[in-house]
């Protein structure tokens, strides 16, 4: 079946060599995904976050013609958007993907949405296996497997059912993107994934792990074996947890990690939790699972998850 | 001119002459010298005919070329040993070498169209003031000869300043000029073997047959107690041990080679088409090549492992490298699957990546054939089934940027795998599953620790070509899973060690095979720790600073461990004070950052609530000004204008 895919990654500042190496690998992986399916069409959306300098500047003049060039002689169309300030990343993969559904061009119109990092390289059978598992209509979300470190999670052996999809490489149905409304703006860069996986699971669709459709993250190792948190992530990550607490109604949790922040946890931490206090006091909190989709409390406590200040159970 | 016949110091005379010295050496013939060795090339590879000999002396080896049948013609510069030899019935000429261009000619004239079938020079290149001249005048003369049957073959000999003896004590600082012998002072050029193939072979001459003169000693070999010629000595026998892998030539005292004249590509503007003779260290650098040369086996067995390891390669920061996929295992049909494997990647880094199959059946014979491949300035590892960080390659750059020529180390972890079971192999999933991270390999490359286990996998670092290039090193095939332990602590020994101290690759290990605990995998036979070791122990190991002590405390000296314990105690103490005192700084940073960002916040809220008064100031300007351009305001204009006069009437009249 000829399937449209829209590929698309918010940038903010980062290395743009990096980038460039990203949609290269997007090249590749075309290929095979075209080999696999007649007449489909591949277009690639930057959402650029940058400023107009700074670290987190817009994508420079050489390496946006550069990015074009790499595109273009595989016959992939770019949309390159910048939106002049950081909108935060599921904001503006919500804008990316409004802009295909809300195009007039017919070329603009996908079945299928692959959300991706800046900082991947697609291996080069990545978009043809992950297209392939979403020929399911139970399958909402198929997630890439995340090399070279493994992402802890888990999943079934069998099927590939999991808890929940990192937004490092996702390829989500574009009617189910829209119908859940896309991401939350209110997660800014973390939590974002799990949030929606969770919505896309109550809505009754499946979240599929796919160990063959291999994707390189790039992230530093620590001497314990595991990445090394950005200062963003160490605030965003707090953020993140008490906002999904918040949307299953879970205070115990909620209390929990507040708690950590100003007992335990680092100026960023006590940040993160001050801002969601603040939120709070003001009434500013997105809408609870159950509010937002009208479902029972243990519809809701049947998908989401939590345990350590994680979203699903680890495998190590 | 030949060492073979002279102690240092010894004046002895000499075969023949050379500009600026008056004396001419007188050397007697002898089987095991250069002579001897010389006669017999030419007996081995000429055609019978004229055997002339250049800077001949009082031609040592006439009579005995002359006995066996061939025409000897001597030709020196010395009348007063040519003279000699015409009065010993041999044929002799006097022949000026330095005369350069024209000499070809010269030489022919003196032939007189009889056939030739050598030329020799023996001990004389090294007293010449250019050596390239002669060479190519002597080639030019060759192919003028040349007939039906072939051209005249030329037969060298020449001192090898590369001898053990000499570069033993020149790393002590010594140079020892001496009256003859290999260091002999009227001597104008140096030679080693590979000055004597780049000079000869630059004008076609092409080597056909060699005879050596070993000497185990030669005649530098003094003083004898030199430290560093002690035989048995650890220093000398170190040497020896690294001199050996490099060339076979330590022992040779005198290169003794029969050429051939070899066509030369065809030149256009009448240069010579080889490269100048002299040694240019920019020509050394490595350009036009890439840092890395990396090797990943495969056997093709799992494609979707290759392509992740590929995928690791293709994803790196630093692009500077080739890859080299080795496929071996002979699986049918396992290049073409690797190839294809290639393929799939984008072209950018596809024409990085070369695919060559190896004929061999061990993984060390593999990376030899590998390491043979390889181009650029350093080589590293990246087996099919192990997984690498963007950073790898870069690791390994700035390691080499820090400490160019040391092997660089990064850290490396393992993580569990484990087969995929029967009825998850039905449903598609992936053969193998990650469990769990290991951090079980050490941060920090420990020479001794090394000896005991192997905390460096291969995907772990990169070691410098010239270890290959300058001393053959290789992986030992005898060896089968420690060939890669092996190499790593022998190119430790030799160029150290550069840590990285990051993290950057990940290992895999087989739950159902595997054996973690345990340095080397234990179906490993004992024979062969044996063997790798008895490799080990046949030559001294150089180990890092800091090892006496280390070695010390493992052998049990307790005075020596005691001491270092208190040491330690010590140093702990101090270390914790220190932690006291940045944990109270801390703190007290941290309480005033709180007041700052209180203060800040206060601030903020001053701010906001000047903000609003200053906006609830400009809401009532507007609605003044809104009240002023009302119709209320206009109609009631006659009204204020009264009350205003009443009330500067009222002032007027006063209280």
């Amino acid at each position: 079946m000829a399937t449209a895919l829209r590929v698309q990654t918010v940038r903010y500042g980062g290395d743009d060599r990096r980038l460039l190496r990203m949609l290269r690998s997007v090249t590749a992986a075309a290929r095979q995904f075209g080999d696999g399916a007649a007449g489909s069409a591949l277009t690639v959306a930057i959402g650029d976050c940058g400023g107009p300098e700074g670290p987190g500047a817009v994508l420079g003049g050489a390496a946006l013609t550069e990015a074009r060039e790499i595109l273009t002689r595989a016959g992939i169309l770019l949309d390159y958007v910048a939106f002049g300030r950081n909108l935060g990343h599921g904001a503006a993969q919500n804008v990316l993907a409004e802009r295909a559904a809300g195009s007039p061009d017919p070329g603009a119109d996908c079945d299928v949405l692959v959300l991706a990092n800046p900082d991947t390289y697609l291996s080069p059978n990545c978009l043809a296996k992950l297209v392939r598992v979403l020929d399911d209509d139970s399958v909402g979300i198929a997630e890439a497997r995340q090399i070279p470190l493994e992402h802890p999670r888990t999943f079934d052996l069998a099927t590939g059912d999991t808890p929940w999809a990192s937004g490092c490489l996702m390829a989500i149905q574009a009617a189910v993107f829209e119908a859940r409304g896309g991401f939350e703006p209110a997660f800014f860069l973390y939590g974002d994934d799990v949030d929606l996986s969770w919505r896309v699971r109550l809505a009754g669709l499946r979240v599929v792990h796919v160990p063959e459709a291999a994707v390189f993250h790039d992230k530093e190792l620590m001497v314990t074996g595991f990445p090394a948190p950005s200062l963003e992530e160490e605030y965003q990550t707090v953020l993140a947890r008490l906002l999904l607490g918040h949307r299953a109604e879970r205070p115990d949790f909620v209390e929990q990690w507040l708690g950590w922040a100003g007992l335990q946890g680092s100026e960023l931490h006590r940040r993160a939790a001050g801002e969601f206090v603040r939120r709070q006091a003001e009434g500013v909190l997105p809408a609870t699972y159950r509010e937002a989709l009208g479902l029972s409390k243990d519809a809701v406590a049947s998908v989401t998850f939590f345990h350590e200040g994680e979203y699903a159970e680890h495998r190590f | 001119m030949p060492s073979t016949a002279s102690e240092p110091g010894e004046v002895a005379p000499g075969r023949h002459s050379e500009p600026k010295r008056a004396a001419t050496y007188r050397f007697s013939f002898s089987w095991e010298g250069p002579y001897g060795h010389a006669v017999r090339l030419v007996e081995r590879h000429a055609r019978r005919g004229v055997v002339l000999d250049l800077g001949c002396g009082y031609a040592a080896v006439g009579e005995v070329l002359r006995d066996a049948g061939w025409q000897y013609v001597g030709g020196d510069r010395d009348v007063d040993a040519v003279a000699d030899i015409v009065s010993r019935g041999l044929e002799g000429h006097v022949v000026d070498l330095a005369m350069g261009e024209g000499l070809a000619g010269s030489l022919a004239d003196l032939i007189a169209g009889r056939r030739v079938a050598a030329v020799m020079m023996l001990d004389i290149i090294e007293h010449l003031p250019d050596p390239p001249a002669v060479l190519r005048e002597l080639a030019e003369l060759s192919r003028s000869l040349a007939d039906a049957q072939g051209a005249p073959i030329l037969v060298t000999s020449i001192p090898n300043v590369a001898h053990f003896d000499l570069g033993a004590k020149l790393v002590a600082g010594r140079w020892d000029v001496t009256p003859s012998g290999l260091l002999d002072r009227t001597h104008l050029q140096m030679f080693t073997e590979q000055r004597v193939g780049a000079e000869l072979g630059r004008f076609g001459w092409g080597e056909c047959g060699r005879d050596d003169v070993i000497m185990e000693h030669s005649d530098q070999w003094f003083p004898v107690d030199h430290p560093f010629l002690v035989e048995g000595g650890l220093v000398h026998d170190h040497f020896r041990s690294l001199r050996s892998a490099a060339d076979p030539n330590m022992t040779v005292n005198q290169f003794v080679r029969a050429y051939r004249l070899v066509e030369l590509p065809p030149v256009s503007d009448g240069q010579s088409p080889l490269p100048a003779r002299d040694v240019h260290p920019a020509d050394l650098e490595v350009t036009g090549v890439p840092f890395l040369s990396v090797l990943t086996r495969t056997e093709a067995r799992r494609p979707s492992m290759l392509t992740e390891a590929l995928t690791c390669l293709a994803a790196q920061s630093f692009e500077d490298f080739e890859v080299i996929v080795l496929v071996g295992g002979g699986v049918p049909g396992a290049v073409e699957a690797s190839v294809a494997v290639v393929r799939t990647f984008e072209e950018g880094f596809a024409a990085r990546v070369r695919v060559e199959e190896v004929h061999s059946d061990s993984r060390a014979a593999s990376l030899n054939a590998g390491l043979s491949l390889a181009r650029a300035r350093y080589v590293a590892f990246l087996d099919e089934d192990d997984l690498v960080t963007a950073d790898w390659a870069a690791r390994f750059a700035e390691g080499a940027a820090r400490a160019p020529g040391k092997l660089v180390r990064s850290v490396s972890f393992a993580r569990h795998v484990r087969h995929r079971a029967r009825e998850e192999e039905a449903l598609g999933a992936r053969p193998v599953t990650l469990t769990k991270p290991l951090g079980e390999f050490a941060e920090r490359f420990d020479a001794l620790s090394a000896l005991a286990a192997d905390a460096t996998p291969i995907s772990s670092f990169a070691v410098p070509r010239s270890l290959i290039t300058e001393l053959h090193f290789g992986f030992d095939e005898e060896l089968a899973s420690c060939a890669e332990w092996d190499f790593l602590l022998r190119a430790a020994s030799v160029v150290g060690v550069e840590d990285t101290g990051h993290v950057t690759s990940i290992r895999l290990r087989w739950e159902d095979e595997h054996a973690a605990a345990t340095p080397v995998p234990p179906e490993v036979p004992a024979g062969e720790y044996l063997r790798m070791f008895a490799g080990l122990d046949a030559r001294p190991l150089l180990l890092p600073p800091g090892s006496a002590t280390g070695i010390a405390c493992l052998a049990g000296n307790d005075g020596l461990v005691s001491a270092r314990a208190a040491h330690q105690a010590e140093l702990d103490r101090a270390l914790d004070e220190l932690r006291g005192a940045l944990a109270v700084t801390q703190e007290t940073l941290r309480v005033e950052l709180d007041r700052l960002h209180a203060e800040t916040a206060q601030a903020e809220e001053l701010a906001n609530q000047v903000a609003r008064l200053e906006h609830r100031a400009l809401e009532a300007e507007w609605a003044r000004d809104e009240l002023l351009a009302s119709e209320f305001w206009r109609l009631t204009a006659p009204l204020r204008a009264l009350v205003t006069f009443l009330r500067r009437d009222r002032r007027r009249a006063g209280p």
